[in-house]
């Protein structure tokens, strides 16, 4: 007891202590590390909501560049039939014009033959007309004086008979 | 001067002494709570100056208490940090210039005795009983809550003769953890103030200052190994006692 007394051990004091700590260790944990820990807490939170966003980003574009890759590879390959395709049809196009461009230069070419030959024979005709008509002028003017002018007129008409006979 | 291990009282107030001790328990019960108002007020996501300060503090302790006590951090860190800023302010209020040399003088035993108005309060053993009582309480309550009661009697009783021994022992080592964080605590803190006094004594200007800058790493170290040893009983009992045999 003597010891007690001598280090001052009071059960007032002890208790008033106690009671004082534990007083302010409520005002602590309610008011000092509560809304600490709170917004350490919420930081964390919004740093690890950062982190995971930023991952699932890196993801995204990672499968996004693949499905980008995929579309260009796809359209390369339509692009290369399209390519193909056209350069088939352009031939066969090609060939299509060569093919009728010689069928109407042969047409072309059967028209003025056949149109050539037509106007040959009329220009044939016509100078036979032509050279009838003068061979009976000649005639009528080597006969003049020399034959009694009716025989003349038999002579140039069977002449003209003649002439047209084989005009025809 | 004269240094005695009881605090002395300033007044009375019935049969209730007030104590110098009690006067520094106050005021550091009012720095404390005017931190409280100030980080409570002023607390934002983007932290100023105070809030970082005590955010390091903080996020620094959480973490030691999440590598010793894992999932029962959230029990454990608020008795850790609150014996540490309590023990801490009051051993450094100590060493205030004032504390401890301002008071009145007092005839004891026909000598005039300089009673200070302010002594720091964990030179009294009332405040550190009072801790480590709270401190054992503390953890014994968790320890019950946690476990269960079941395998918290275990601990201690057993019908096995061998394991009946250990426990008493335990009880024992329960009863000495209470002794020895409270004498630990008031004898570091006294002898601390005894030396401030007998070195002030032979000559108060300079001399004192390298063992003032040792008594701010003695009243630092003390509240880590109070608060520590506090965490570390609370780790080990909130662990089931039969955890460790699997």
């Amino acid at each position: 007891m003597e010891l007690i007394k001598n280090f001052g051990l009071n059960p007032l004091l002890l208790s008033a202590q106690i009671v004082n700590f534990l007083v302010i260790f409520y005002l602590m944990r309610r008011y000092l590390f509560k809304p600490v820990l709170k917004v350490l807490k919420e930081r964390k939170d919004t740093i690890s909501e950062g982190l995971k966003a930023a991952e699932e980003n890196k993801l995204l574009l990672e499968k996004t560049q693949a499905q980008e890759k995929e579309i260009l590879k796809k359209a390369q390959l339509q692009a290369k039939t399209m390519i193909d395709e056209t350069k088939a049809q352009t031939l066969q196009m090609i060939k299509d014009s060569e093919e009728h461009a010689r069928t109407t230069t042969e047409k072309m070419i059967v028209d003025a033959k056949a149109q050539i030959s037509k106007e040959a024979d009329d220009t044939e005709l016509k100078l036979m007309k032509h050279v009838s008509m003068l061979s009976i002028q000649i005639l009528e003017k080597a006969l003049h004086g020399m034959v009694h002018p009716k025989a003349q007129t038999e002579i140039l008409e069977k002449a003209m008979k003649q002439l047209s006979k084989k005009a025809n | 001067m004269e240094s005695s291990f009881a605090a002395e009282p300033i007044f009375h107030i019935g049969s209730f002494p007030f104590t110098n001790t009690l006067v520094d328990t106050l005021l550091v019960d009012l720095l404390l709570v005017g931190l409280m108002y100030v980080v409570s007020k002023n607390i934002k996501t983007i932290p100023g100056l105070l809030q970082n300060l005590v955010e390091m503090i903080v996020e620094t302790f959480y973490s030691v208490t999440e590598s010793i006590a894992e999932e029962r951090t959230p029990k454990i860190f608020p008795y850790f940090m609150g014996f540490f800023l309590f023990i801490l302010l009051i051993n450094w209020s100590g060493l205030i210039p004032g504390v401890g040399t301002i008071g009145f003088f007092e005839e004891h035993h026909g000598e005039k005795v300089l009673v200070p108005l302010i002594r720091s309060a964990t030179s009294d053993i009332n405040m550190t009983l009072a801790l480590a009582l709270i401190s054992a309480v503390a953890t014994h309550t968790l320890s019950i809550k946690t476990t269960g009661i079941k395998d918290y009697l275990s601990r201690y009783f057993s019908f096995n003769p061998i394991n009946l021994f250990i426990g008493i022992l335990e009880i024992v080592s329960e009863i000495t953890k209470v002794i020895s964080l409270s004498f630990r605590l008031f004898g570091n803190v006294f002898a601390g103030e005894v030396v401030l006094l007998t070195v002030s004594s032979i000559f108060a200007f300079f001399f004192p200052l390298p063992f003032m800058f040792l008594e701010i790493i003695v009243g630092l170290v003390q509240a880590l190994v109070f608060s520590m040893l506090t965490m570390a009983f609370m780790a080990i009992l909130t662990t089931p006692h039969h955890a460790g045999k699997h």
